[in-house]
């Protein structure tokens, strides 16, 4: 598996080419795109302006940070924590007819990256919840915006919802022998403290089922892996020389890696704008090509009937943006938030253990501000190093 | 689809909007939701055909798209270089293996075939030739490599602009493992390949299918020729008119300083000596441009170049032709 880590990387047009947005194109090229969009601009207005009722914008240190997206009995708000999570001010929240609360945060959902806020001064339409199920790969996405006149965005379902959590997938402990040929998969090795090992599974063993399922390729056994949890146990049938046996195997967590960054993709991934502090680890999310700003992201997200499937939660990279669906929301709702105090903020990219995890509040307002300036600065010089190394690499 | 900076554009567009009116226009709900629908649609019926291409040669993961029942696969020249051997794994993690076969790197264009027998599940081929900016495409491929969480990632957008050659450029954002994978049009038939991108989020190119076909005996025979070459203007594919420009004029005029014998330009009675103004209309603004303004088109394309010979102005027909072919031409 480890081969699979490296990607064919897509040529990166030179620099001089870069610096037009699309060098070769022609002047009525741009413009039959430009009316095209217009065209599409219209048409998604009025979609979306039932939920923009039900969106706000979020500030923070005299800056307009995220969108919110407004709960309970019109009094609440749901925002991304991280764009928050460092304010120097209190937060406010503003609504599409420059109605303004004040906003304390009530609680954190830190696996989704997802703040409660309490708003005071003000009260808003609390959004409805679509009851459909999901919508499927292809359907159109239309981000609200708080202007009911501008939407944010369209996008359209690239990937249907899964966990982006490495906790909830889970693993055997095995290496398998890429060159084995035969009927089942073949260990090549067993990780020291994972499931397989502490079952007697050994090298050579020959797996063949898993709870009664054959596997005949390293894939296909990872994706029957995807259907349980860490903490489950499967019953695993295989054979070793002329024997076959049975053995019940306790499935734990993704062991953790050093995380190293593979320096020309992370370019990649910032090439054409700014990208979310945290874009990566969702429990539960929805993946777009809906081109956000990070700013634009934690309001309600549309379906073209109008109906608010979720909320947008991250611009991750070039490609992505993440939606949390209603359903899982709603369920996330019915828990209690923790306290802000206590939620750290989750690793960018969701690595876990790469770096330490920043304290959020309390905090004294200096030693934020500084902890900022300095995160800041760090991603700026990161930024350059992968340019560096990558034109090295061409 | 991006659609900020529309509302800078009104006023221009507006007095253009006539003759330049999008390919397919979008004005109701009723459209964007047959859009849609045509989208969903394309996407159930070609994902099963869209291959994680994986070298454990090389050790990398792009993507590519199957387009017969034998298990032929059309993929980027750059992700099956220096494989000659690749496993190939389906978006539901079944795995099998393919015989890389040949590639025109010019074009970025890469043959496999899957050696065991099928059927297989396959995408038929669309034209790539006929596209023009504002037609919907939807692109596909196994983004930052195969992950068997997920299924390859859908992008919807339209076309931006042609060229250069056979290439094209869409709004479907691409990212590392997006090589090979497969571009559509709304009938799910396959247009493009997926090749490189720009700084910007609307600089997506894609080789066209219609550079394929042209290829397509050498490639299957396992012949592999060109050169990897992003820039358009030394791609040795390039259509050119066949002269060697004198220094730009500052008013953007390229003077003719040497006519190539046996070139289109030679052909057409172009003289050293003329001024060239412009291209199919289009004002020639220095050598830069005038080359840009050529690489938009392919070899066998006719152009009207705008000539000014002494104070006249006159217009000249000619047919572009292949770089790389005037240069065999010339050895003969």
């Amino acid at each position: 598996m480890k081969g699979m880590r490296s990607i064919v990387m897509l040529m990166v047009l030179a620099g001089g080419l870069a610096a037009q947005d699309v060098p070769l194109q022609r002047a009525e090229e741009r413009e039959a795109t430009r009316l095209q969009s217009r065209e599409v601009f219209d048409v998604i207005r009025p979609v979306a302006r039932g939920a923009s009722a039900s969106t706000v914008w979020v500030w923070a240190d005299q800056r307009q940070v995220a969108m919110g997206t407004v709960v309970g009995d019109g009094d609440k708000v749901l925002t991304k924590w991280s764009e928050i999570a460092f304010s120097r001010t209190p937060v406010q929240v503003v609504g599409g007819d420059r109605r303004t609360a004040t906003a304390t945060v009530l609680g954190v959902y830190k696996d989704d990256d997802v703040a409660l806020l309490q708003l005071e001064g003000a009260r808003f339409t609390p959004v409805r919840w679509s009851i459909d199920p999901t919508p499927d790969l292809g359907r159109f996405l239309v981000a609200a915006n708080a202007d009911a006149n501008s939407p944010l965005g369209i996008g359209v379902v690239a990937v249907a919802e899964r966990t982006l959590r490495d906790s909830d997938q889970a693993f055997i402990g095995i290496t398998l022998d890429p060159s084995f040929d035969g009927e089942g998969v073949k260990i090549l090795e067993t990780s020291p403290d994972g499931g397989a090992r502490e079952a007697n599974l050994r090298k050579g063993d020959v797996i063949l089922e898993v709870d009664g399922k054959s596997v005949t390729s390293p894939f296909e056994l990872r994706n029957a892996l995807l259907n349980y949890s860490p903490g489950d146990e499967i019953g695993v049938t295989y054979r070793r020389r002329d024997d076959s046996g049975t053995a019940r195997v306790l499935l734990t967590g993704r062991p953790e890696f050093p995380g190293i960054p593979e320096g020309r993709l992370r370019t990649m991934r910032r090439m054409g704008g700014p990208i979310s502090l945290v874009g990566d680890g969702f429990p539960m999310a929805l993946q777009t090509d809906m081109q956000l700003k990070p700013r634009e992201c934690g309001g309600p997200v549309v379906d073209l009937d109008g109906e608010v499937i979720g909320m947008t939660i991250a611009r991750t990279d070039r490609t992505r943006s993440f939606v949390l669906p209603a359903a899982h929301l709603q369920a996330m709702l019915a828990q209690e938030p923790i306290d802000p105090t206590l939620a750290q903020l989750p690793q960018e990219g969701g690595v876990q253990g790469a770096r330490a995890g920043a304290q959020a509040v309390p905090m004294n307002p200096r030693s934020a501000g500084r902890l900022r300036n300095h995160l800041e600065e760090m991603s700026r010089f990161l930024k350059r190093l992968d340019r560096e190394m990558g034109s090295i690499g061409e | 689809m991006k659609i900020s900076g529309i509302l800078q554009g009104i006023g221009l567009s507006a007095l253009l909007m006539g003759p330049l009116a999008a390919r397919e226009s979008v004005t109701s709900l009723q459209d964007l939701a047959a859009l849609e629908t045509r989208t969903t649609a394309v996407v159930k019926q070609v994902m099963p055909a869209t291959v994680a291409i994986i070298s454990s040669a090389t050790g990398a993961s792009g993507s590519g798209v199957i387009v017969d029942e034998e298990g032929l696969i059309l993929t980027a020249a750059h992700v099956t270089d220096g494989a000659e051997e690749v496993d190939i794994v389906f978006p539901d993690g079944k795995q099998t293996q393919a015989k890389v076969l040949g590639s025109n790197y010019s074009k970025d264009a890469g043959m496999a075939r899957i050696v065991d027998d099928g059927p297989w599940p396959h995408v038929a081929l669309g034209e790539s030739g006929t596209l023009k900016a504002g037609d919907w495409v939807i692109a596909m491929g196994h983004s930052e490599g195969y992950d068997p969480a997920r299924t390859p990632p859908v992008r919807f957008g339209r076309v931006v602009s042609e060229g250069p050659g056979n290439f094209m450029t869409t709004d479907c954002t691409l990212i590392g493992g997006d090589s090979g994978g497969p571009l559509f049009d709304l009938e799910g038939k396959l247009v493009g390949i997926n090749s490189s991108i720009g700084e910007t989020l609307d600089n997506n190119n894609h080789a066209g299918i219609d550079g394929f076909k042209e290829d397509w005996k050498r490639m299957l025979a396992g012949e592999s020729w060109g050169e990897l070459q992003l820039n358009p203007l030394t791609n040795p594919e390039r259509p050119v008119i066949g002269i060697m420009m004198g220094r730009e004029l500052r008013d953007g005029g390229v003077p003719v300083e040497q006519v190539t014998p046996r070139s289109p330009a030679a052909k057409a009675g172009i003289r050293p000596g003329d001024i060239i103004r412009s291209v199919d209309g289009e004002r020639v603004r220095g050598g830069r441009s005038l080359g840009m303004l050529l690489a938009k088109y392919s070899a066998g394309d006719t152009v009207k170049i705008g000539l000014q010979r002494g104070r006249e102005m006159t217009e000249l027909s000619l047919e572009l032709m292949r770089m790389d072919q005037l240069a065999e031409e010339l050895k003969r």
